[in-house]
């Protein structure tokens, strides 16, 4: 009797144990608990060592005043932030600046890497080592490196601004930053920006016009020459029309430095220059992978339809590789906007390098800092994700 | 049909074929091979000359800089530095310029004429030196900057100074009892006989007097010596030759670094033998190859091992070479991974003993005594097996496991007694003197030492850890693969210097109060997470190419989850994702320059943060630079070429 109900119990044991959705249940129970023990662990820990270390967040740090020293410089001068302004204003303009530079960045790492993409498949022999050759170089050397040996190389050479000398009395290469003339607009500029505007938005509308009319008709309409036309021949017209209403600001020598005109910080071109040398490898490969990809098949045939060269990259090769081409190069995108972050070391202010670099040494609040700055960075993330998304869909293999 | 046959003959009799026409000679051989790879058509036309050109600058540049005008003498940057200030004295036409400076001064030209000109002079040499790099030497800069300034005698007297200088460097070598400070013996050669004081007075005295003739004359003694300066002014490699052992060691105790050197060579014998398998020949001369790199190291380094630990030393890994070398791939790969962290943490850091030499096995090392014997062990029964087998008796093999056995009880496992005064026996004396010294990490440890470590580290623990989580991500239950994916995509949003700050910063707060961890391994904990997330992206894209039937084969076999894993899913997942594994450890390996920033001294931070700031070697960015990232580019050239090797040789041929 007793052995029987041993042997049944043992019987049940087994079965439970045996059982998929309890075990599932069961280990999924072990994994959560586990982690919100070490959740709770670490929140003890922390909460102790804060309290020791007197750091425990208490008030609202973000508009107790930031650093000792000002930004200096806020990407497109849309803020100005001083020194004794509230640490919230640090943290805008500085994840500014990573925009900015991200911006900046992704659109000449995505010319150059196209450009060195194609080229990596040219015929001619030359052309395609080369390109092969860069691609080897900045792929295999860290860009933390690249971007103090262009600093090194290039910038830090630059002369003091009272030494520099000004070419066309226009530009200036200095220490201090490159300055180009400003263009300030006088009375009725704003017309010739209307015109300009509304230039574009002829162009877009006459691009989708003549694309109807060839899908319904087959007749092919000028699109190149009316386009260019409308964006830039009638607003010039117009400006000159105007009478020219734009003076030139150049930059001037005051003091120890420059004024005036458009300033750009070496430290800021040096990361400009390696992110997007760097990035341009990577990308190179993805482009130079993506055209592979299409079926040589494709090439033959159209050019078998009378396709000139230049037409059977742009109406077939292109818009089939931009399918493989646009997954891999969202993640190039991603990585050159994290990459940004290594400024840290020319001394670009941006997120980290002033947000998680100065103010945090000065106030101290490592955790909510590093929570902040870890929470931009995702969201940026999840934003070229998004619009790389909906390129995406635009782009992708359409089943009907 | 008799016809037919009739008309063959015919025509076969008198057919004769007219010879083929040689190709035009365009069409074939060299010229037709240039034409058609670098002159197909008006684009290439233009491509390949102007290509052709960027190239051979640049190359010529290079060349220039960084071998034919390189220079690595002396003990600081001292040498580069006057070459570099010998060769302003170089091209500039002094002459001229003081006959110049005497036109003007006669208002040859009217005031403002004469600013226009010197002006746009300076303004082209200037922009065209500092932002091209070329076409205007630093002479000619310096000349249109002091015209600029309108003080042509300032800019003679400048000269003048900097050959007083320049003497006074070369008094100051002379000087210096460091026999590796010595004067360049170019420089010496071009110097020899020339008194360099009274030459820059009487160039002084030449300008005063505004005589060019003169001065002309006071400057062409110093001809061999300008000369000299324009054929040394270009890399300067003292910085790598005199801080070599810095850059591989960081500030590791120079009496204990062969040490690491060790544990190199152990590192290069079982894992450049583990990367080519199978082949003995190839395999063997790595070995051979390795054994010899890595003695090259211990000798270099190794200068306080003396006698008898000399000798074991360099021997004692070449037996090990030899036996190891004679195993099978797997059972290499099993004793090489999990003897080699053991190893090289017992000859890097040492557990934790007290400071003195004390002759008491710790636990520790008893730990490590074991296991190194149970692996002597096992080696000695298979190779007692093969000689059973094949009925050969090796006695000198067999000697040597027996004396490589019990050196090891001897050194690790004898229970040992403090000894009670200071007499020790001769053999105690020596053994002591081979037993090893605490090394710290913080702040020790570095250059490529800490680079390597952080590299290995991060790829031993991110491809398990990636698995496991390319794994979870894809479960079916729901709570684990929202960790994994939660984990995975939160850390491939946020760059690693953001993590790095976080295990550097709120890691130690996250302890237990008490405890505290160094700044390496922080940042260890910090790069192998970051790693393992987007190791996880690339197994799990190798984990999607496997078509479902072959989980549902493994099942139908009555297979379990980790069985079906481990010998039907990973085996072909991982195969397939090759690339991607040896992209994400070229990735991690390149990232672990950031390193350098939270405070590490790793091969950059070495450079940057320990070399540059000093004054012996200011200014020298672009050589520091440029040596660490050639180091960076050939090992992960090599890296790349291997995956490809890998990727060959694991091809099975019906992938496609």
């Amino acid at each position: 009797m007793r052995q029987d109900l041993y042997a049944n119990l043992t019987g049940i044991a087994v079965d439970i144990l045996s059982n998929k959705r309890f075990r599932a249940i069961a280990f999924q129970l072990i994994v959560l608990l586990g982690f919100l023990g070490l959740l709770a662990y670490i929140t003890r820990n922390a909460i102790h060592n804060m309290r020791e270390l007197n750091i425990l967040p208490k008030g609202n740090f973000l508009t107790e005043p930031g650093s000792v020293d000002n930004l200096g410089w806020v990407a497109l001068d849309l803020m100005s932030v001083g020194a004794r302004d509230p640490i919230w204003m640090f943290f805008v303009g500085s994840a500014i600046n990573t925009i900015y530079i991200a911006i900046l960045g992704i659109f000449f790492a995505t010319v150059l890497g196209f450009i060195i993409g194609v080229m990596r498949l040219s015929p001619n022999w030359l052309v395609s080592r080369v390109a092969a050759v860069y691609v080897e170089i900045f792929r295999n050397v860290p860009l933390l490196l690249w971007i103090l040996l262009i600093n090194a190389i290039v910038f830090l050479p630059w002369p003091s601004p009272k030494e520099a000398i000004p070419v066309f009395d226009a530009f200036v290469a200095s220490n201090r930053g490159l300055y180009a003339p400003r263009g300030i607009p006088l009375d009725g500029a704003s017309t010739v920006g209307f015109v300009f505007l509304a230039g574009i938005i002829a162009a877009i509308v006459w691009s989708v016009y003549t694309r109807r009319v060839q899908a319904k008709t087959g007749k092919q309409l000028p699109v190149f020459w009316v386009n260019a036309a409308m964006i830039i021949a009638v607003p010039l017209a117009v400006f000159f029309v105007m009478g020219q209403p734009l003076s030139w600001e150049t930059p001037q020598l005051k003091g120890f430095n420059y004024s005036g005109g458009v300033k750009l910080l070496p430290q800021f071109l040096a990361l400009l220059t390696a992110l997007s040398l760097y990035t341009a490898a990577f990308i190179a490969e993805i482009v130079r992978a993506g055209i592979l990809s299409v079926n040589k098949g494709q090439r033959e045939a159209a050019s078998s339809l009378g396709l000139r060269p230049n037409l059977v990259m742009n109406l077939v090769i292109i818009p089939q590789a931009l399918r493989v081409i646009i997954p891999p190069l969202t993640s190039q995108y991603l990585n050159l906007t994290k990459n940004s972050s290594l400024a840290i070391v020319v001394g670009y202010q941006e997120i980290v390098a002033v947000f998680m670099g100065t103010i945090l040494n000065q106030s101290g609040r490592a955790v909510e800092i590093i929570g902040m700055t870890m929470a931009f960075y995702l969201s940026v993330s999840l934003l070229i994700s998004f619009i790389m998304n909906i390129y995406n869909r635009a782009v992708a293999l359409k089943e009907r | 049909m008799a016809n037919q046959d009739l008309n063959t003959e015919n025509t076969g009799a008198n057919f004769k074929p007219t010879p083929a026409r040689d190709a035009p000679l365009n069409e074939i051989g060299w010229v037709a091979t240039i034409k058609r790879n670098l002159f197909a058509g008006p684009i290439s036309w233009v491509a390949t000359p102007v290509l052709a050109f960027i190239i051979v600058s640049v190359l010529t540049h290079v060349l220039s800089w960084g071998f034919l005008k390189a220079t690595n003498h002396g003990a600081s940057n001292r040498t580069c530095h006057l070459a570099e200030r010998t060769s302003l004295l170089a091209k500039g036409d002094i002459a001229n310029l003081v006959a110049g400076k005497l036109l003007l001064s006669k208002s040859y030209q009217s005031q403002d004429e004469r600013l226009f000109w010197v002006d746009r002079q300076t303004h082209w040499s200037r922009f065209a030196a500092s932002t091209l790099g070329f076409g205007a030497s630093y002479d000619e800069l310096m000349t249109a900057d002091i015209l600029a300034d309108r003080d042509v005698s300032r800019a003679l007297s400048q000269r003048a100074d900097i050959l007083s200088t320049i003497q006074k460097d070369i008094d100051f070598i002379e000087r210096n009892a460091d026999p590796e400070a010595v004067v360049h013996p170019g420089l010496a050669k071009a110097v020899e006989g020339l008194d360099l004081l009274a030459g820059a007075a009487a160039l002084k005295a030449a300008v005063a007097a505004m005589d060019p003739a003169a001065f002309e004359a006071a400057r062409s003694k110093f001809d061999a010596m300008i000369h000299w300066g324009e054929a040394h002014n270009g890399a300067c490699w003292t910085v790598v030759k005199r801080r070599w052992q810095q850059f591989l060691y960081g500030f590791y105790p120079a009496d204990q670094v062969w040490r690491v050197a060790v544990t190199g060579l152990l590192l290069l014998m079982g894992g450049l033998s583990l990367l080519w398998p199978g082949r003995s020949q190839t395999s063997r001369s790595v070995t051979a190859g390795a054994v010899a790199l890595g003695m090259g190291f211990a000798i270099q380094s190794g200068a306080a091992l003396s006698g008898f630990g000399l000798v074991l030393a360099y021997i004692i890994p070449l037996i090990l070479a030899l036996l190891y070398e004679n195993l099978s791939t797997g059972r290499r790969g099993l004793i090489f991974f999990l003897g080699f962290p053991f190893a090289a943490t017992w000859l890097l850091i040492r557990f934790s003993l007290p400071q003195a030499i004390t002759l008491v096995s710790s636990p520790a090392e008893w730990i490590l005594g074991l296991l190194v014997l149970a692996i002597w062990g096992l080696v000695f029964w298979q190779s007692l097996k093969t000689q059973s087998a094949s009925k050969t008796f090796k006695p000198l093999t067999n000697a040597i496991y027996l004396i490589l056995g019990a050196l090891t009880f001897y050194i690790f496992l004898t229970v040992r007694v403090e000894p009670s005064g200071d007499e020790l026996s001769a053999l105690q004396n020596l053994l002591g003197s081979l037993r090893l010294s605490d090394v710290e990490v913080d702040n020790i440890w570095g250059g490529l030492l800490a680079t390597a470590v952080t590299g290995l580290t991060g790829i031993a623990v991110s491809l398990p850890l990636g698995v496991v989580l390319a794994l979870g991500r894809r479960s079916d239950l729901p709570i684990v693969s929202t960790f994994s994916t939660g984990f995975i995509e939160f850390v491939r949003g946020v760059p690693l210097i953001t993590i790095l700050f976080m295990a550097s910063v709120l890691l130690p707060l996250f302890l237990p109060e008490g405890v505290t961890i160094n700044k390496l391994l922080r940042a260890l904990v910090g790069v192998s997470l970051f790693a393992s997330a987007y190791m996880a992206e690339v197994i799990r894209g190798g984990l999607q190419g496997l078509s479902k039937g072959q989980t549902e084969g493994a099942d139908s076999l009555g297979l379990s989850f980790w069985q079906t894993q481990r010998f039907i899913i990973l085996p072909q997942a991982l195969k397939i994702s090759i690339p991607g594994i040896v992209n994400t450890f070229i990735g991690l390996y390149k990232d672990t320059t950031l390193l350098s920033i939270i405070g590490i001294f790793d091969l950059l931070g070495v450079g940057s943060r320990s070399v540059l700031p000093s004054l012996e070697w200011a200014r020298l960015e672009a050589e520091v630079y440029a040596f660490i990232a050639l180091f960076f580019f050939l090992s992960c050239f090599f890296m790349s070429r291997y995956s490809q090797h890998l990727e060959r040789r694991l091809a099975t041929g019906h992938d496609h």
